[in-house]
């Protein structure tokens, strides 16, 4: 019996490892911590696989839930990282961004193909929370109900934290371009 | 809408995620606006770049070997040393074996191999029913589609106009890769895919609103489709199928034949065509302009863009938007 489950629980949740670890490596101070992370989500999630029900999630954004909340947790024994203040419904963050100021746009958008290493600092010194949010969309290619499912809050507050997570990158990304003089492609002119 | 307005809901309309009201609204503002148009290919190549960057960890073997270990407190798994150095060799093989089977495979006999749930297969050198045909073409689709961003092969561009180059180099065909932003559908990926018969030829998938719904095939000339209906719309002749909710629509160009893979109901092919394939299609056959010339006009979806375009244009060219087409410079005799 515990053999034929854990039987499914392998082909269920292994072969979502890799994606897993991407995001536990992104999250996670150093390979070791995120290692650890994995391995207590997966653990978490086969002592939980009879309360899976895939309909309901799918097997991957479900692994990643259960890593998001073991990251957490682990944040918060620690104390390390407070939670976010901004976290709004999309009506409030609609109604905070109103209007929009065009100056928050960079004028000019980098290559990013020419600041790989620029764009991977960047997205590190993001808060855990925007982190989380620009990773599920960008690797995973997730929607934003399943981000929304991951993440344990409103599509809203997935939507706000995927606004100012780009808007952060790109003016900083911006800014160094700006600092080094280098060539970039302006779409206005 | 103004640029205001737009740029507040631009990200979401990016990820497919607004309504279509909302999304019409600022697709017209972006038809004429080529500073935000260019912050949505902004953020496009961000989301590629991302990808790219972090896209390709791999979990370490000890890793893995420590959560199956957990898994299994009892037992410990050490899988053999050679399996964990094929590891990649044998999930390549496998991917390329699936790819392969899609296509070529067939019984011992020579005969046409009924579909299977993943693999269908034909016999080249027989006549196949347009049905069979386009369930082949409907698990090439959903195949690809599955694939998700790793469809798309490495190396090429994103760019469209650029992409249609490279692929038209790679296979020795006018690949088509048409800007159908202003019909709400999104550029997803591209490859050459193995494809009926054995003949070489380009994919290219598209989405409307996080939904992978049409594939665009480019191929050498075949007469693969000789089984599937005729349609005439608007006085040009159409190949056209349905199998299982997706409508194909294929017709010949100069070099190639194409082939054209949507999610839909049968009566809806006509407006698939009106709306897709004839304006690509009048523009290469009934002009005798260069194609690939045609299609990166065909991007210009903008007004300023255009004015740039009229005056760097030295050879006659069509501009194709909105169904209608235009003429850049002098129109051929």
């Amino acid at each position: 019996m515990r053999l034929s489950r854990s039987k499914t629980f392998e082909q269920v949740a292994m072969p979502h490892l890799d994606a897993v670890y991407r995001l536990a490596r992104r999250l996670a101070d150093s390979e070791a911590e995120a290692e650890d992370l994995v391995q207590e989500a997966y653990l978490r999630a086969f002592k939980a696989f009879d309360r899976f029900e895939l309909r309901t999630y799918g097997a991957k954004p479900w692994l990643f839930r259960i890593l998001h909340n073991a990251y957490y947790s682990r944040r918060q024994r620690a104390n390390r990282e407070p939670t976010l203040l901004d976290d709004v419904d999309f009506d409030c963050f609609t109604g905070e961004l109103e209007p929009v100021s065009l100056e928050s746009w960079p004028d000019a958008v980098p290559d990013w193909d020419a600041f790989d290493d620029e764009l991977k600092n960047s997205v590190s010194q993001l808060p855990a929370e925007y982190r989380t949010v620009l990773l599920l969309w960008a690797f995973e290619d997730l929607s934003y109900k399943e981000i929304a499912t991951v993440c344990n809050c409103k599509i809203g507050t997935v939507m706000s934290r995927l606004y100012r997570a780009r808007q952060i990158l790109s003016q900083r990304l911006a800014a160094y371009v700006s600092e080094r003089n280098l060539a970039s492609g302006s779409i206005d002119g | 809408m103004n640029c205001q307005d737009v740029r507040r809901f631009l990200y979401a309309f990016d990820d497919g995620a607004l309504e279509v009201k909302e999304n019409l609204e600022i697709l017209g503002h972006l038809n004429m606006c080529p500073s935000c148009a260019g912050r949505v290919d902004a953020d496009q190549r961000l989301k590629e770049r991302l990808a790219g960057s972090f896209g390709i960890e791999r979990a370490p073997d000890r890793l893995r070997e420590s959560v199956l270990t957990q898994l299994h407190p009892t037992t410990v798994r050490r899988p053999a040393r050679w399996i964990i150095r094929a590891a990649p060799v044998l999930a390549a093989a496998a991917v390329i074996a699936v790819v392969a089977g899609l296509w070529w495979s067939q019984a011992p006999d020579g005969s046409a191999v009924p579909a299977s749930d993943s693999i269908v297969a034909f016999d080249p050198d027989r006549p196949v029913a347009a049905r069979e045909l386009a369930a082949a073409f409907r698990m090439g689709h959903l195949q690809c589609s599955a694939v998700g961003r790793a469809h798309h092969a490495k190396g090429l561009s994103r760019h469209l106009p650029t992409l249609e180059r490279e692929l038209s180099a790679s296979v020795g065909l006018d690949v088509l890769a048409p800007n159908w932003r202003n019909k709400s559908l999104r550029f997803v990926s591209a490859c050459t895919c193995g494809m009926p018969g054995g003949v070489d030829g380009a994919h290219l998938i598209y989405e409307r609103m996080h939904v992978k719904t049409v594939s665009l095939y480019t191929l050498q000339p075949t007469d693969l489709f000789d089984a599937f209906e005729r349609d005439v719309v608007d006085g040009a002749e159409y190949r056209v199928g349905h199998s299982e909710g997706l409508n194909l629509v294929s017709w010949q160009g100069a070099g190639a034949d194409y082939l054209l893979c949507a999610i839909g109901e049968p009566g809806r092919v006509d407006v698939l065509i009106r709306d897709l394939v004839a304006p690509i299609r009048v523009a290469l056959a009934e002009t005798g302009v260069d194609p690939t010339v045609g299609l990166v006009l065909a991007q210009a979806d903008f007004d300023a863009r255009l004015a740039r375009l009229v005056g760097n244009v030295s050879s006659p060219a069509i501009l194709v938007r909105q169904n209608a087409l235009t003429w850049i410079g002098d129109a051929p005799r």
